[in-house]
């Protein structure tokens, strides 16, 4: 049940009617459950177990640290060793077996791992951090009592944001399940506008660029230079229309039951270096790792070298977190080793950062940089293997001999012109505030117009989120 | 307008309303009882007035039917015979009916005819009514003075006993989203009510049809779904034949021993007279002159009973392909594509026999 799919209009009204009809917070937060519930078997009910036992393991640690605090730390390990295993079981058992097989082969050795068709539950890797960040919130004292199971239970289920996110933190959405939801107009004008705004994002832009890029990247050994290279520009928006779509719907979904979700993008294709685009692209998730795996091996506190270590191995992890594979491993690897490079380019040159001349010069290329370095990057995110990622790559550099072969590049229109206009033109400070009136009902019947308006130019057959497969 | 002129508009209006939605405030005020109303109405509003506004265009759905009604309204407006012979069915008349023959044998009775084949596999009688919608909207006016118009209107087993037969099949395409609009996904739902249909309608697609009607009434991806009628292929009308699929003997024997014994005939369901002919009457209105019935022969049996059945129930004039000598002119793997449909000789024998019952019925004018 996509966002953007009639099924889910549906759903949405349905469950919105009833939770604003019931004058009980539990009675909505029941209702708000049920609906998740719904919501996760839609895709395979058989999962719903998984997902209980995350939410119940959670539970029942969080409880365990509130009664008995002098073993908080062995509880949280425990806890995280097994929200963690079931990841591995579900997510990477037959990676680490293709893992230990080519290990063996690069050892002289030939072991072929067993077949296993183990199903990938969806948005396992985003309630498996909700799991996490619980127990290790409770443990830290970010929330003070122990509470309810179905509170829990809401916050690792909520379905707006459980099958990609955004990962909220424990003691930013329990609140929010405890105090009766109100709607004012500026939720619902905001709600309103994430959501178009979102759609726009997914259903026009994303994808419309999904079957281009998906035609090259099937075979990019077929194509030239020029349309391998506007392929990989195309998934550079692609990406981040549907991942940013994704998220914004999912963001308003939210405020239309009344729970505030920080925002997951802030434009990250404005960012001039790469510790900058990880403060802006997938926040919640970068900010996790941040809090919940860099800080923790140590973050910056143990001196410079292991600073970048930990930088490259939170990387790594996220990289591998995203899906198990090299190609994510390798995406990872890139981001981290890029990170580190940036921490020691910045304490080698502090002038080229601090003074106002040169960091204006500077800045274009900077940003230049940044950008290429984020494109080329997400090549092994894209490709299916090592050898396409290759072939992408070396199209990337023109220098690989093309006289012979296919030329389709995607037209450039469809390309840059979103991307350009919704990051230097939307929610820029510097452009002055158009006058709309801000009369209410108004605003929403504009916004009801241009809701209609969006849903024509929609592509039609409806595309999974990139994210979904994480 | 060309397809990358076309891509790129729809692009640039999206980032259009992006920016318009971006930079509308949010201000912080108690919420209305009338807010919700307000966001509804105005989104329903649009969507529908939109829609209206896309009908009311020269856009039409990229898909074969269209290019049928296209077909249909070239042939109508170059139409100056005194008789306008529309005709309805799915492949058995599509493939059975050769419509050039047809033409050329009523001339030969002294009758002046254009047959307008609309016929068109796949189609159910929902899809063939929005078909006709589109059509007659377009052709607005009525006969020439003087003209005839009249629809053979196909009876068909499949067609007759499941009012959605096909939708499973193509849904989600272009075309199911396109007929199916709130007023025929209606008419069909209430259509599968029908307890005299044989079977009983399985009915398993209630959702699946309110997701269409959705996606149709709030014109979702309808700049995917449309092209300029100038731009889309007409139909070339009727093409019978087709590569032969025939496995296996072929005989009418039980169809000609049931001519001989008959048995008694399954009375018709009751929604083809109560909806479907409602529906077409009411459509076609003063244009129509005549409706007339007809059936196409299948070397299996359930459609030659079901065709006579419907015969002898309808109070319109019908042509039941119950007929012997017919029958056994057909009676050899000559005839046939596969055990339904007719092929290209087959079709030629059928037609002449058409044109003379045609002519039997006195629904021509001279």
């Amino acid at each position: 049940m996509l966002f953007n799919s009639a099924s889910f209009v549906v759903f949405l009204l349905l469950t919105l009617t009833v939770y604003w009809a019931l004058p009980w917070l539990r009675a909505r937060r029941a209702v708000l459950l049920l609906a998740s519930a719904a919501f996760y078997a839609f895709w395979d009910y058989r999962f719903l177990a998984l997902l209980g036992y995350v939410t119940l393991t959670a539970h029942l640690a969080g409880r365990a640290v509130h009664a008995w605090p002098q073993h908080g730390k062995r509880i949280v390990g425990l806890t995280v060793c097994l929200q963690l295993g079931q990841l591995a079981i579900f997510k990477y058992t037959s990676f680490f077996l293709a893992a230990v097989a080519d290990l063996a082969h690069l050892a002289g050795r030939e072991w072929t791992p067993p077949e296993l068709d183990i199903l990938l539950p969806i948005g396992v890797s985003f309630y498996t951090f909700h799991g996490i960040s619980y127990v290790v919130d409770v443990y830290r004292g970010k929330l003070a009592r122990p509470l309810g199971l179905s509170v829990v239970a809401l916050y690792i289920m909520f379905f707006p944001q459980l099958v990609a996110g955004p990962i909220v933190r424990a003691d930013v959405f329990i609140p929010q399940t405890e105090k009766p939801a109100r709607l004012d107009a500026r939720d619902l004008i905001t709600a309103s506008k994430l959501i178009v705004i979102g759609l726009i994002c997914k259903g026009v832009f994303a994808d419309r660029l999904g079957p281009l890029v998906d035609r090259v990247f099937a075979a990019p050994a077929k194509f030239d230079n020029a349309t391998v290279a506007s392929a990989s520009v195309g998934f550079y928006a692609q990406i981040y229309f549907d991942f940013v779509g994704y998220s914004t719907m999912a963001i308003g979904i939210s405020r239309l039951f009344g729970f505030k979700l920080p925002r997951n993008f802030d434009f990250p294709y404005r960012a001039a270096n790469i510790t900058e685009f990880w403060r802006r692209w997938h926040i919640s998730l970068s900010s996790w790792l941040r809090d919940y795996l860099y800080i923790p091996l140590g973050g910056n506190r143990q001196g410079t070298f292991k600073q970048y270590r930990n930088l490259f191995l939170t990387m790594l992890l996220g990289g591998l977190w995203h899906g198990a594979s090299y190609n994510f491993v390798l995406w990872g690897a890139a981001h981290g080793l890029a990170l580190a490079a940036h921490k020691l380019f910045r304490s080698q040159q502090p002038l080229l950062f601090a003074s106002g001349v040169s960091r204006y010069a500077w800045a274009p290329l900077a940003w230049l940089l940044t950008q290429a370095f984020v494109l080329v990057a997400w090549v092994p995110f894209r490709a299916s293997s090592f050898a396409d990622t290759a072939t992408v790559l070396r199209a990337l550099s023109f220098t690989r001999a093309d006289a012979d072969l296919k030329s389709q590049p995607l037209p450039l229109a469809l390309l840059l012109i979103p991307l350009l206009a919704e990051h230097l033109l939307l929610q820029n400070p510097r452009l002055p505030d158009l006058r709309w009136p801000r009369r209410p009902l108004l605003l929403l019947a504009l916004l009801g117009v241009c809701f209609a308006l969006a849903l024509p130019l929609l592509e039609l057959h409806v595309q999974s989120f990139i994210y979904f497969q994480f | 307008m060309s397809g990358w002129v076309f891509e790129n508009g729809v692009v640039l209006v999206g980032v259009a309303l992006l920016l318009l939605v971006g930079s509308l405030p949010a201000p912080a005020r108690r919420l209305s009882p009338l807010a919700v109303p307000v966001l509804l109405v105005a989104l329903v509003g649009t969507a529908l007035s939109f829609g209206l506004a896309v009908r009311r265009t020269d856009f039409v759905p990229r898909s074969g039917v269209a290019a049928t009604m296209k077909y249909g309204l070239e042939q109508t407006r170059a139409a100056r015979e005194t008789n306008v012979l529309f005709i309805d069915g799915g492949s058995f008349a599509q493939r059975g009916i050769d419509a050039r023959l047809l033409a050329i044998e009523l001339e030969r009775y002294g009758y002046s005819v254009r047959p307008v084949q609309l016929a068109l596999g796949a189609t159910n009688h929902f899809e063939r009514y929005q078909l006709y919608e589109d059509l007659l909207a377009r052709l607005g006016t009525a006969p020439h003075p003087g003209q005839r118009w009249i629809l053979m209107a196909e009876t068909n087993f499949l067609y007759d006993n499941q009012p959605l037969a096909q939708f499973a099949g193509n849904q989600d395409t272009i075309r199911a989203l396109h007929y199916l609009t709130p007023a025929n996904a209606l008419a069909a739902l209430a259509a599968q009510q029908d307890p005299s249909l044989q079977p009983p309608s399985e009915g398993p697609w209630r959702w699946n049809l309110l997701r269409h009607v959705l996606i149709n009434a709030f014109n979702v991806g309808v700049t995917d779904r449309l092209i300029a009628l100038d731009e889309l292929g007409s139909a070339r009308g009727s093409v019978p034949g087709g590569r032969r699929r025939l496995r296996g003997p072929l005989s009418m024997k039980a169809q000609l021993r049931e001519i001989k014994n008959p048995t008694p005939d399954p009375k018709p369901a009751r929604w083809l007279r109560r909806q479907r002919e409602r529906r077409l009457l009411r459509l076609w209105g003063d244009r129509l002159d005549e409706l007339v019935y007809f059936g196409v022969p299948s070397t299996l049996a359930p459609q030659l009973k079901h065709a006579r059945g419907f015969c002898r129930a309808t109070r319109h004039k019908c042509i039941s392909p119950d007929d012997a000598s017919l029958l056994s002119s057909l009676d050899a793997k000559g005839y046939w594509v596969d055990k339904d449909h007719l092929n290209r000789k087959g079709a030629r024998a059928y037609t002449v026999w058409l044109a003379a019952r045609l002519v039997e019925l006195q629904v021509l004018s001279k």
